[in-house]
């Protein structure tokens, strides 16, 4: 399991999940991905399109990291998830705390603000 | 049965390690479907863990007995422990979804996510263990 930076001059960070993030994997990156988003209080667009596996801990460090963003007024949105995590996601109703989208452009939409309805 | 794999390992999350290799070897061997794979990863960790949380101090051992049981029509897996009589089946309620991240709450998902990804989840308390089977489709569904 790891975390990539992609580097961005709008003070975005933009990471992606890469792996299995179980239990051995949520170990791993556990501490890193908390200094990459609540700990740097900027907005973060997480893309979950190489992610292989996600279960309730890996989902507890999202909602967890999340939410200590949200009390320092910046945001995540979650990108592109592959289908059966995207299943798990919406079940248990993450999706209707945060945003998860299809793409980086929306993504990046409603960060700047809009919302997606209004770019289609 | 077409194939079967049992574990005796320690209720403490480092001994999850010991699981992992032996399922991946398990889901190659079969070239199982994408979403049982995901399906017997998720369920396995979700179960294990469930077995940690509610292990208490003074029990008899800190053993848990795992096993895998690929049939024709289904995957079965069975999970034993000597702790104290615990029915998980009980909590498997789905969970209250938050309307915002306010609301949020992280955990207490674990065994919901189990229910959705299991054909059948049946406990039974046998002598001074409990026994937990957890039935999967062979598609995952």
């Amino acid at each position: 399991m790891e975390i990539q930076e992609t580097p961005r001059a709008d003070g975005i960070t933009q990471l992606a999940l890469i792996g299995k993030l179980d239990i051995v994997g949520l170990h791993a990156v556990d501490i890193k991905f908390h200094g990459y988003t609540a700990a740097r209080r900027r907005h973060a667009i997480v893309d979950l399109s190489r992610l292989e596996f996600i279960a309730s801990l890996g989902i507890g460090m999202i909602y967890s990291c999340s939410k200590s963003m949200e009390r320092h007024k910046v945001r995540m949105v979650l990108v592109n998830p592959p289908a059966t995590i995207d299943e798990v996601l919406r079940l248990t109703g993450i999706d209707q705390a945060m945003p998860i989208v299809k793409t980086m452009k929306e993504a990046e939409s409603i960060l700047a603000g809009e919302t997606f309805e209004a770019q289609a | 049965m077409i194939d079967h794999i049992e574990l005796t390992l320690e209720k403490e999350l480092g001994a999850f390690n010991r699981i992992l290799p032996t399922l991946d070897q398990f889901i190659q061997r079969h070239d199982l479907q994408d979403r049982l794979a995901y399906a017997l990863r998720l369920v396995l960790e979700e179960l294990f863990l469930n077995l940690i949380k509610y292990s208490k101090a003074g029990q008899r051992s800190n053993q848990a007995w795992v096993s895998i049981a690929l049939r024709s029509e289904d995957t079965l897996i069975t999970i034993e422990d000597d702790g104290p009589p615990f029915d998980p089946t009980m909590e498997a309620i789905d969970p209250v979804k938050p309307r915002n991240l306010a609301e949020a709450r992280p955990g207490g998902v674990g065994l919901a996510l189990v229910r959705h990804m299991t054909a059948g989840l049946h406990y039974e308390r046998r002598g001074e263990r409990n026994h937990l089977e957890a039935r999967l489709m062979r598609d995952g569904a």
